[in-house]
């Protein structure tokens, strides 16, 4: 499988003297599904828009499907990445829903009959047919995600980046994103995720765990193997799963947990023979 | 300090076709010193009652009383029982920033109502229109940053410096410094990190243990679990339920509410359903369950 | 500022259907109607009563709320009487040998009646202005505007008018302003709670007041700015390049006959402003009616 995104040796500073991406560098493969997760001003945030090319690089390389984030690229970029971020109101531009839905497209340019076709189709797969002449105060904030959500996959666009996308909103809206997120992955086994987050229950579900501490990756690879490090985790003030903290206090306990066991439903059914 | 709604109702804009009622019927009582969690899907109206609590709604039928104080737009109600008290009372029970005063709000994503010069002129706006002197309302604004973890070395920067965390915190001791006898809190771990939720919730807890009512309207039934004593679930605009955390999370009706389930109590209640060899009922946080499963 | 304009109703009348370009040419048509002269008062009067009969008539077809066209009124008491002390009770400048007094005063203060006729008329006009620009706005959403008048701008393009760009800009306010009354209101709230009273208090008070509620709208205002461009920025958006038109208007049958409908009206009551402008010996009809005796 071909990459979608390649970092090498990434810099960034807001300020003189304070770096807050040091010398970066990871790949992400298409169709992978990768959580980044990480304090406060660990450079998270700061990153994803580096990706974006919303920010502009220091130093180092960062290609997208293949194209480098440099500014005679823009264009092409926009083609290829889209970012959902955390708050749902300040990134609904149209006055109506479908309007919303529509306006990457008439950025790009594309003609009116085409566009029609384009936004119902992708309301429709993100369940908000019903609410195309909505204005964004008649919505949650969960169905305004999903609409930001349609926007992007009308463009087209195989790499999304959630940035904390769910954080601002209640525990339905969340469940409601995840689940899309589940379906979308499904549906089309191209998309690459990367969803920047704090809820470390949605990150054990990912492919992989990418953990940022002040601007460097201190950890990555599958969630089951990250989060088996609950000290090294504990030192940098991270949580870790449920499902990971009770099995690991099993196995302390002298009780054999084997490896396969991935969640709830599974540790249940163990403990219950 | 007591708290006491009686069958409130609140109506938004009557006049609007499709008007819908907020509240209906609510009946309550908080006494001085509980620690309660008020929880229920998005527009089940948490909100709404606790406005109602410090006055900025005032119920259309039905009243709150708050101390003294009592809170309905119904006006004929509202002289009936403003008869009943003393003649002090009579006179304090017009004057709102008396109980704004008693009752502190702290509103969601409370760091947008920041806009003083500094950190610590912004703490004092509170006191000083509580007709602090300049001096008592800077030692009490001191006392209140210093009780949220912000030393003297943000004293003179400007709020709008600070990090998202600090800003809250910040926010949280200007209703601190006025020395509240009830403290609502509308969401205050909403879009924090788990360390700044964890600061926030250290800060409610000391709060609490100096005898102050904490009123906390939360989605996040790990802190319901964690710190309160006593729920309020409210559903479609009506109180259906006042039980303990536990009892609520051990229930089955809990889904019909589409409250979040701990994931601790979801565990328990799937090894339950399976049949697990052991009894589980009495199992309420980590160390017991880990210990029961273990042996 | 509670809908000052009125606000679209839920209707979907022929006249909510119409193209809003057609509705703004109507309502300009009808407002220079409105302003033609048509000659003495007596025909001023009655020209605009008709007028004013087709007006009325446009309301009850586009089920404009006669209610809400009332409350815009009452707001203007104020304006109609500052048009009658300036028109009635200031004393008239130049020549008014020919005018009619009411009552004179030994000193030569005299009262006439083309200044009681004069404030009449002007605020006739504004009733009249006021209806229309209700009919306009109840019946078509700010959306819509902006798109009528980003057509009409369309011919400015040839001087490189950034046509597009205001009508991006006009549209993201538009989309907005719900957003920002909301937050206020919140903010408010909050201040509330730390003892601001938005209502009393003296001047200094008040702006003090005010400041609490600016400082941090401004600030939520600036920091949305920038996400929003962001986003805008990360969805393609580029102020200069081309872009196509989600939103198509399109004239259809009913629009080309209300087009025609207008032009008849304008036609019909310039044909009225022509012929009246030499006409005379009209105003001795209303003196009688207001039991003077004739001239």
């Amino acid at each position: 499988m071909s990459e979608a995104i390649r970092v090498e040796n990434l810099n960034f500073s807001y300020e003189k003297g304070v770096e807050t991406i040091k010398d970066i560098s990871f790949s992400v493969a298409k169709g992978e599904y990768v959580a980044l997760i990480g304090h406060n001003g660990s450079g998270k945030s700061t990153l994803s828009k580096l990706l974006c090319y919303l920010l502009p690089a220091d130093s180092g390389h960062i290609y997208i499907d293949g194209i480098e984030v440099i500014e005679k690229n823009e264009s092409k970029l926009r083609k290829k990445i889209g970012i959902v971020f955390q708050n749902p109101d300040n990134q609904f531009i149209g006055s109506t829903v479908e309007d919303d839905i529509a306006f990457g497209l008439e950025n790009r340019n594309v003609s009116r009959d085409k566009m029609v076709e384009l936004v119902h189709e992708f309301a429709q797969k993100v369940g908000m047919s019903k609410y195309l002449k909505k204005s964004p105060d008649e919505l949650s904030g969960g169905q305004k995600q999903r609409v930001a959500i349609a926007g992007i996959l009308a463009l087209g666009l195989k790499i999304i980046i959630f940035d904390e996308a769910t954080s601002m909103l209640d525990p339905e809206g969340v469940e409601d994103i995840k689940r899309l997120i589940m379906e979308m992955k499904k549906e089309d086994p191209e998309l690459t995720f990367i969803s920047i987050t704090h809820d470390i229950e949605e990150a054990y579900i990912s492919d992989r765990v990418i953990i940022l501490n002040q601007g460097n990756i201190f950890l990555d690879g599958e969630p089951n193997e990250i989060f088996k490090q609950e000290e090294l985790l504990k030192s940098i003030g991270l949580d870790i799963p449920f499902i990971m903290k009770i099995k690991s206090s099993l196995n302390k306990k002298g009780m054999q947990i084997p490896d396969e066991i991935k969640n709830m439903e599974e540790l249940s059914d163990f403990l219950c023979k | 300090m007591q708290i006491t709604c009686n069958n409130i109702s609140f109506i938004y804009d009557k006049k609007d076709p499709n008007h819908y009622d907020a509240l209906k019927d609510v009946s309550l009582e908080i006494s001085q010193g509980e620690f309660v969690a008020l929880v229920g899907k998005t527009g089940s109206g948490k909100s709404t009652l606790v406005q109602t609590f410090n006055a900025l709604i005032k119920p259309t039928s039905g009243y709150t009383k708050v101390d003294y104080f009592y809170i309905t737009s119904d006006k004929k109600l509202l002289k009936a029982k403003i008869k009943e008290l003393s003649e002090e009372e009579q006179k304090l029970n017009k004057k709102l920033f008396l109980l704004r005063k008693k009752v502190g709000l702290v509103f969601q994503f409370p760091e947008y109502q920041l806009f003083s010069e500094t950190v610590l002129k912004d703490v004092m706006f509170g006191p000083r229109n509580f007709n602090l002197s300049e001096e008592e309302a800077k030692k009490v604004s001191i006392e209140a940053l210093n009780s949220v973890g912000i030393d003297e070395s943000y004293f003179a920067k400007s709020p709008f410096e600070l990090s998202g965390g600090e800003k809250r915190r910040v926010a949280i001791a200007g209703i601190l410094a006025s020395d509240p006898d009830i403290l609502v809190l509308d969401e205050p771990t909403a879009g924090l990190d788990p360390d700044g939720k964890k600061e926030i919730m250290n800060v409610i807890k000391k709060v609490h243990e100096k005898g102050k009512t904490i009123i906390l309207v939360t989605h996040d039934m790990d802190v319901v679990m964690n710190y309160a004593k006593k729920v309020i679930v409210l559903n479609d605009s009506r109180l259906v339920k006042v039980t303990t955390p536990k009892e609520l999370f051990d229930s089955d009706d809990i889904e019909n509410y589409s409250l979040e389930i701990p994931t601790l109590y979801k565990f328990k209640k799937m090894l339950i359903k399976k049949g697990y060899k052991k009894d589980l009922t009495n199992v309420y946080d980590f160390d017991l369950l880990v210990k029961v499963l273990g042996e | 500022m509670k809908n000052v304009f009125g606000k679209l109703t839920p209707y979907n009348t022929i006249i909510h259907r119409l193209d809003p370009r057609v509705k703004m040419f109507a309502l300009i048509g009808l407002m220079v109607v409105c302003f033609l002269p048509y000659g003495n008062y007596a025909n001023r009067f009655i020209i605009l009563g008709i007028l004013f009969v087709v007006i009325l008539v446009l309301m009850a077809i586009s089920k404009c709320s006669f209610i809400s066209f009332l409350s815009n009124l009452k707001s203007l008491w104020f304006m109609m009487i500052f048009l009658l002390i300036i028109f009635v009770f200031v004393p008239q400048a130049g020549d008014t040998s020919s005018y009619h007094p009411i009552v004179s005063f030994p000193n030569g203060y005299t009262i006439y009646y083309e200044g009681l006729f004069q404030s009449l008329h002007v605020f006739f006009r504004l009733i009249m202005m006021i209806a229309l620009t209700l009919i306009l706005t109840s019946t078509t959403s700010p959306m819509e505007m902006t798109y009528a008048l980003e057509w009409y701008l369309t011919p400015l393009r040839i001087i490189k008018f950034p046509t597009q760009i205001i009508s991006m800009t006009l549209s993201l306010a538009l989309r907005f302003i719900p957003t920002l009354l909301d937050e206020a209101n919140k903010i408010m709230k909050a201040q509330k709670s730390r003892g601001v009273d938005y209502e009393k208090g003296f001047i200094t008070k008040k702006v003090r007041s005010v400041t609490t509620l600016i400082v941090p709208l401004l600030s939520s205002c600036f920091s949305r700015s920038d996400e929003l461009s962001l986003a805008m920025n990360a969805r393609g958006y580029e102020p200069y390049s081309k872009r196509s038109s989600y939103r198509v208007l399109k004239l259809g049958t009913n629009d080309y006959v209300s087009i025609l409908f207008i032009i008849l009206v304008i036609g019909a009551f310039g044909t009225m402003c022509y012929f009246t402008q030499n006409v005379a010996g009209y105003d001795n009809f209303l003196y009688l009616w207001f039991n003077v005796e004739a001239f």
